[in-house]
């Protein structure tokens, strides 16, 4: 009894503190709003037609920004801030697993709401749906889609075809591969002549059963079925969503039957992506390929395997390239500091300065057409991961072999729905191999309609 | 006449005083936390119940469909039914053996005339450890490649490939159980033993007295002494059941973002992560989401009436 009193007054005070907190936090708000909303007036004298002021230095303002990676926010803020002084940009870290209930519960609730807001694919074609982010192609933004690499528009467009977002990063992928066990078992640790060895998934496969019989069962192509799958279904670009009408089969057959193919080949190991075994799988050499995009060097190969420098390469899927994460840069249909906050954007991830630094600082490669054009130089001169990835050049090669076979793919609601049913079903594939594809196929759907109930799934 | 008048008007006014001081005093000291709760938990649990009654995605218009949400979710949402089913499945299983274990260890360590206290501490530690922890624990040894628990079983030969514990319907669900009674087993033991401090020694010298011993005073005296308390662990470990959910959520990748969710085929998938599923990651339907929260509440009172009656003494049943 004595206890459930205490509780309550712990609760109490508790909630009191909690209160106390939320005013303090309004009250700071409050205080920001101030300087943030003359901004657009001061932004208003600018040239509609450019995307950014004449005078970088007249606009001012708060600019708040949710990312996960501080280093890169901090690295480009700097350097924003050597072209526009007056703009302050503020970053809250926010995991991407809890990016959209953050934000949902933000704008529910009325609270704390970023200006810049960050669509990781994995949730992307929701946070489209939820008609949050402003319309980059309208005033005082402007954008002109056409100056971006054409494939990119659909991933930054809404399903009215509004384009909503920029990119934060060109997201081709290939396979990264062990060059160690390559040229062991296959004699060549060359990209080109490995891609000719690899030009089709049944060459795929075949080379696949030879690398199992000569290393004696100990390396495999794909760590698991997770992997494979990546790479499989983002080479299906086709759009399977009309409406609430979601076709399936059109969109996975295809994968599935190559993907229980290859498990029934033996090609593939057992590992769930993510795991710790599977980060750990890189280090260790039991398995040949890894999907990979230009985030993928910095973050996965070379996170997991930190003594690899060297053993890596990079080389492109069979029948063409395909596209892994990538994250949309949007702005808050209510901010109140628009401009400064497109102007943010615009630097960072757009223009040809703010690129340049990206590119040579953190490997990110911009969506823009003119930074190509114009920035040749940078792209020849080694990357970050390069020597990493055996002084190959990742950028030129993500560029020249991968980016021509890339095509848009619309994004929608039900992907991160797909995605779910996807994670929650490949573990029992891999488990019971006496699954086929096509009794995989017709759980995918029943598994489907029970999470999206308003779908109609052919 | 003035003076008579003077104390005619003074003495309402001072009983009226000490009438109005005295009642004022406990409303005005407990205006903070009735405040606070009306914000906090009132005013939330009202909502969600006008939610409900709602499709909205917590950010566009919401459109007012009456208990639509609730006839989807108890006759077209096959999901739900199985998250339900799988709550219960998982209740039996950790609940009568917590119980039991916990009031033997309880038993077997008051009996301890030493290092009584390093026992106490020792079994009371999972509780204290975070959930998220003893995610990574537990989906750490009973991963099916690297897992310690698997490693230990085929080096012995008992098995000759690594068993698939968290891909598994039934082994899912018993890990899942494992872990809360791994994480709960403390608890109950020191409320045991709590109980077991208050019978009167006279009790049980009494009892020695007229020869019984062992145990048959552990049944006899023990055991229905403690009723009370065992009134009380199971029916707040039936609530506690009912919102089953750090446990499986993070079983199955708390620590990345391509989390399955509800386990393999959803043999893991309980009431609140249906309802987190609902709200937050396969959907963002807060209305259906608030439903399901409805639903729950009214079923966590029924499982506790139920309980209750099945296991309090009959002259508290009323």
């Amino acid at each position: 009894m004595n206890n459930r009193k205490l509780g309550k007054w712990v609760g109490g005070f508790t909630s009191l503190a909690l209160l106390a907190g939320l005013l303090a936090a309004c009250g700071g708000n409050g205080k920001e709003a101030t300087p943030s909303a003359s901004s657009p007036a001061a932004g208003g004298n600018a040239s509609p037609s450019a995307s950014a002021p004449a005078d970088p230095t007249q606009l001012s303002g708060t600019v708040k920004v949710w990312d996960w990676d501080e280093a890169f926010q901090n690295g480009m803020i700097a350097e924003f801030n050597k072209k526009y002084p007056n703009i302050k940009v503020e970053v809250t870290v926010v995991n991407p697993n809890d990016y959209l209930q953050k934000l949902q519960s933000g704008i529910a609730s009325g609270s704390d709401v970023p200006d810049v807001i960050l669509g990781e694919s994995a949730y992307r074609g929701k946070l489209f749906d939820l008609d949050v982010l402003d319309n980059l192609e309208s005033a005082p933004y402007n954008f002109d889609k056409s100056t971006v690499l054409d494939y990119v528009v659909p991933y930054v467009s809404n399903s009215e075809g509004k384009v909503i977002a920029v990119d934060q990063t060109l997201t081709p992928a290939g396979f990264a591969f062990r060059r160690d066990l390559a040229k062991e078992y296959w004699g060549t640790d060359d990209p080109a002549e490995l891609e000719s060895l690899l030009s089709s998934w049944d060459d795929f496969i075949a080379k696949g059963k030879e690398l199992k019989e000569k290393s004696g069962g100990k390396v495999l192509m794909f760590p698991g079925l997770g992997d494979a799958y990546i790479a499989l279904r983002g080479q299906n670009f086709v759009s399977y969503v009309n409406g609430s009408d979601v076709d399936l089969t059109t969109k996975l057959q295809a994968p599935l039957q190559k993907l229980f193919e290859m498990r029934d080949a033996g090609i593939l190991g057992k590992n769930e992506l993510w795991t710790p075994a599977w980060s750990a799988s890189m280090a260790k050499g039991e398995f040949m390929f890894y999907p990979m995009a230009p985030w993928g060097a910095k973050w996965h190969i070379s996170a997991n395997d930190p003594e690899g420098s060297g053993r890596w390469g990079l080389v492109k899927a069979p029948e063409g390239g395909f596209t892994r994460g990538g994250t949309a840069i949007g702005i808050y249909k209510d901010s109140k500091v628009k401009e400064a906050a497109w102007a943010f954007i615009e630097f960072a991830y757009l223009s040809d300065e703010g690129s340049a630094y990206n590119f040579q600082t953190f490997g990110n490669m911009t969506s823009s057409k003119s930074f190509y054009e114009t920035q040749q130089a940078l792209i020849d001169a080694p990357g970050p991961y390069d020597e990493f990835f055996g002084g190959q050049n990742l950028a030129k090669y993500f560029i020249e072999k991968i980016v021509p076979d890339m095509q848009g793919e619309s994004q929608s609601k039900y992907d991160s729905v797909v995605d779910g049913v996807f994670n929650a079903l490949y573990p029992l594939w891999t488990k019971d191999a006496s699954i086929t594809a096509d009794a995989a196929l017709e759980k995918f759907k029943t598994e489907f309609k029970n999470k999206a109930s308003d779908a109609t799934v052919k | 006449m003035n003076v008579n008048a003077e104390s005619y008007d003074a003495i309402p006014a001072a009983s009226r005083k000490r009438r109005w001081g005295p009642r004022m005093w406990p409303y005005l000291f407990a205006l903070p936390f009735v405040l606070t709760y009306a914000a906090f938990q009132l005013y939330p649990i009202l909502y969600s119940f006008v939610l409900s009654l709602h499709d909205w995605n917590g950010i566009g218009a919401k459109t007012y469909i009456g208990f639509k949400n609730y006839v989807q979710l108890w006759t077209n949402d096959p999901l739900f039914i199985k998250s339900l089913w799988n709550t219960l499945l998982m209740m039996l299983m950790f609940i009568p053996l917590t119980l039991i274990l916990g009031l033997t260890l309880a038993y077997w360590t008051f009996q301890l005339t030493r290092g009584k206290r390093f026992f106490q501490t020792i079994n009371v530690l999972p509780y204290i450890t975070t959930p998220v922890a003893i995610g990574f624990i537990f989906s750490y040894m009973f991963d099916w490649q690297t897992g310690l628990v698997n490693l230990l079983l085929t080096k012995f030969g008992i098995l000759e490939e690594g068993f698939y514990w968290l891909q598994d319907p039934w082994g899912s669900r018993a890990i899942i159980a494992l872990m809360v009674i791994w994480r709960n087993l403390g608890y109950f033991m020191i409320i045991f033993m709590a109980g077991m401090t208050v019978i009167p020694q006279d009790v049980y010298e009494a009892a020695k007295v007229d020869g019984s011993t062992g145990l048959h005073t552990f049944i006899r005296i023990t055991m229905p002494l403690l009723r009370n308390i065992t009134v009380f662990l199971v029916v707040t470990s039936m609530i506690g059941g009912l919102q089953l959910f750090d446990e499986p959520k993070l079983l199955y990748g708390g620590w990345s973002g391509s989390a399955q969710v509800g386990g393999p085929d959803n043999t893991a998938l309980t009431m609140i992560w249906k309802f987190v599923d609902e709200s937050f990651i396969s959907n963002t339907r807060f209305g259906y989401a608030s439903a399901i929260a409805y639903s729950l509440f009214l079923l966590i009172v029924l499982f506790s009436v139920i309980s209750y009656r099945l296991t309090a003494p009959k002259e508290d049943k009323r």
